[in-house]
């Protein structure tokens, strides 16, 4: 439907032009027709409150000097006629431009908006085993009421990339998270996005022992991926969680 | 309402006169009524910018400690069809204070009555009340029954095809509690079924040109509003200093507007809390109530113009207005047919040079201006909607002559022949 109503406002917007470069180009130097260009780009540039006030505002004052001019000059019928039809010409070609800009920006803004919703809803992210950063704190929530009910203990595992090169995230955030999920109980602990450079990993019911095991675990496995400078690069933390508190951050890993 | 008539015919052979025997030359007449002409657009247009501006500034948002107690009426007389979609919406309105929501139920013979019982035995806040007959039948009748059984601190009215967002209310409480001699405040009403075909698809159009100009523009430059019929909150003590609602008046609200404004309040614009109301679906319906409203409207006019103070402080702004749209534009607008039929028999030909061409061509453009604004402001911006605000001139706007004189014939029948002119009720659509 948009589409359709962007491509209807181009190609009026396109004749409009071609129609007043033709109607002008014998009166006046083509230069000066180029200003009808200048219109789209204020457009996409402004606010669009400004942008339509001023149009509102070129809209009536133009229109009310050519009527001042009529009086002035008084205009026969005809010399009229030639003047709404270039006047209405000029409007046809700032409105199709200025709705182009605004359905262009409204579409831009409706994407970003829907993008963002979808990541909210996304449970995983994509390529990769990892539950979403709304999925995991919500099952994370359910998961220690549960612990602190039972009187178990567990950890979160955060395991950090931000000092990798910024070529290899994308790539290293996919290989880390792979590793991690393969390398924990998969019925039983679970693996999230913390950020855009740090996953994280809840283990549940498990002692600093069991922790070390899983750490190592992961660690064997990264230094098969990486070079010993690239695995130094990655940081490290852990937060106690369950029914006896560990000294750690509660608002996140301190990598 | 014979007066005015009479003025207006006297008027009239005074200006023929003046012009045969040349005290008023044509061509002076001519250009006064383009002057006249053209401070109405540049007014409207004036009023136009001002909505803009005041429609999407940001408003802050208003939190009062204690929100004070408020009844809601709806009148209705057979609203079967829609009553329970309204009912859905009243229920769910988000109000941290007390609040009763009241359908007066006006004789209705279809199944209104069973809904508003069902919702009345459910909910606490839903009264199902039963409006004893009495004449004149009306709107006004029903809302002062309804003023006298119930007893909140404000009152807000609801027509019964209507289904306020939840925050609608809150927000009128909180602007009219914001200002200390407001009368309570008025919100804003969208169309429900815009998209059902092209005249409900006009007459949303023309309900936002109506928000942005007569409301909005008009709110942010005079500092006064006009109560919309539903969607409007008013203080109970300052009806009853009134007396009521007039009991005669069809457009209750512009009238009890004017009363309002008299007193020295004023009614707040709140563009923020949204109603959405059915809108007529055929033109039958359609000619139905906008007969009615301008019925309304003309009763108001022969008050400002025969009840002293209507010319006083703010009232200027209303009392204007309406002397404007239904006597001095209509008058000119329909010289201006006699002066093109005269002129296509051949019978009228004036030699003046004067850009009339060109003058038209303006009003369009600042018409189509303002349905376009409207649209702006409200982002409703769609193909179909331009396509239409292109051609409403041309079709929707024609219209206004035809109605004025379809109401003004039976104003004047109703008048000669002593009549109270009844209360048509507006047919809803499933």
């Amino acid at each position: 439907m948009v589409r359709r109503s962007i491509s209807i406002a181009f190609v009026l917007w396109v004749f409009s032009f071609l129609f007043l470069y033709n109607s002008l180009n014998s009166v006046t130097d083509p230069v000066w027709i180029l200003i009808f260009l200048v219109p789209p780009i204020l457009f996409l540039v402004m606010s669009e409150k400004t942008t339509f006030l001023l149009f509102i505002a070129f809209t009536v004052i133009s229109s009310l000097i050519i009527l001042g001019m009529a009086f002035v000059l008084k205009w026969n019928s005809y010399t009229q006629l030639e003047w709404v039809m270039l006047h209405a010409l000029v409007l046809v070609n700032l409105w199709s431009v200025y709705v182009l800009a605004k359905w262009s920006s409204s579409l831009s803004r409706d994407n970003k908006q829907l993008q963002n919703r979808v990541i909210e809803l996304e449970e995983y992210i994509a390529d990769t085993k990892l539950l979403s950063k709304r999925e995991f704190e919500k099952q994370k929530e359910i998961i220690v009421t549960s612990m602190d009910r039972k009187k178990e203990k567990g950890f979160l595992l955060y395991i950090g990339i931000e000092k990798l090169p910024r070529r290899v995230k994308q790539t290293s955030f996919v290989k880390v998270s792979n590793v991690i999920y393969e390398s924990v109980r998969k019925h039983f602990d679970i693996v999230g996005k913390y950020d855009d450079q740090v996953i994280v990993c809840l283990l549940q019911n498990t002692d600093e022992d069991g922790l070390a095991i899983v750490k190592n675990r992961i660690i064997s496995r990264l230094k098969i991926i990486y070079t010993p400078e690239a695995f130094d690069k990655l940081q490290w933390n852990t937060e106690g969680i369950g029914y006896i508190d560990f000294p750690a951050s509660k608002e996140g890993p301190q990598i | 309402m014979r007066k005015v008539l009479i003025s207006m015919v006297f008027a009239s052979i005074v200006i023929f006169i003046a012009v045969f025997y040349d005290l008023i030359t044509m061509k002076n007449l001519l250009l006064f009524t383009t002057v006249l002409f053209l401070i109405l657009m540049l007014y409207y247009t004036l009023l136009t910018i001002a909505g803009l501006y005041y429609r999407t500034k940001e408003h802050k948002s208003i939190s009062l400690e204690k929100y004070p107690s408020v009844d809601i009426l709806i009148p209705a007389h057979n609203e079967g069809v829609v009553l329970k979609e309204t009912l859905d919406a009243m229920v769910k309105l988000h109000y941290p204070g007390e609040l009763n929501i009241y359908v007066l139920n006006d004789n209705s013979k279809d199944d209104t009555s069973e809904i508003a019982g069902e919702y009345d035995e459910i909910y606490h806040r839903v009264h199902h009340i039963l409006v004893p007959p009495g004449e004149p039948k009306g709107k006004s009748r029903v809302l002062n029954y309804g003023l006298q059984i119930s007893h909140g601190e404000y009152f807000c009215v609801y027509d019964a095809d209507n289904q306020p967002e939840e925050e609608a209310l809150v927000q009128l409480v909180e602007m009219a509690h914001s200002y200390t001699n407001a009368a309570g405040a008025v919100g804003y009403v969208r169309t429900l079924n815009e998209r059902k075909n092209f005249l409900t698809r006009m007459i949303s159009i023309e309900f936002q040109v109506f928000q942005l100009l007569m409301q909005a523009g008009r709110w942010h430059l005079f500092r006064t509003g006009s109560l919309t019929g539903t969607n409007m909150l008013v203080k109970r003590k300052v009806i009853q200093e009134l007396g009521g609602y007039d009991p005669y008046a069809i457009a209750e609200d512009a009238e009890l507007t004017l009363r309002i404004t008299q007193q020295g309040f004023f009614l707040p614009i709140v563009p923020q809390s949204v109603t959405w109301e059915q809108e007529p679906e055929t033109i039958q319906v359609y000619i139905k109530q906008r007969t009615r409203w301008l019925q309304g409207n003309l009763y108001i006019v022969e008050k400002t113009l025969t009840v002293p103070g209507y010319f006083k402080g703010k009232m200027m702004v209303h009392s204007i207005h309406q002397l404007m749209v239904y006597v001095v534009f209509w008058f000119f607008l329909v010289l201006s047919y006699v002066w093109f039929v005269l002129g296509v028999f051949d019978l009228l030909y004036i030699s003046y040079t004067i850009p009339l061409m060109f003058i038209w061509y303006v009003s369009y453009i600042i018409y189509t201006t303002q349905l376009m604004s409207a649209q702006a402001a409200e982002n409703s911006f769609t193909p179909r909607n331009i396509f239409t605000s292109f051609i409403m001139y041309f079709t929707y706007a024609q219209l206004f002559s035809y109605l004025f004189v379809r109401s003004l014939v039976f104003y004047i029948k109703a008048k000669k022949k002593q009549q109270v002119i009844g209360w048509d009720k507006t047919t809803r659509f499933k």
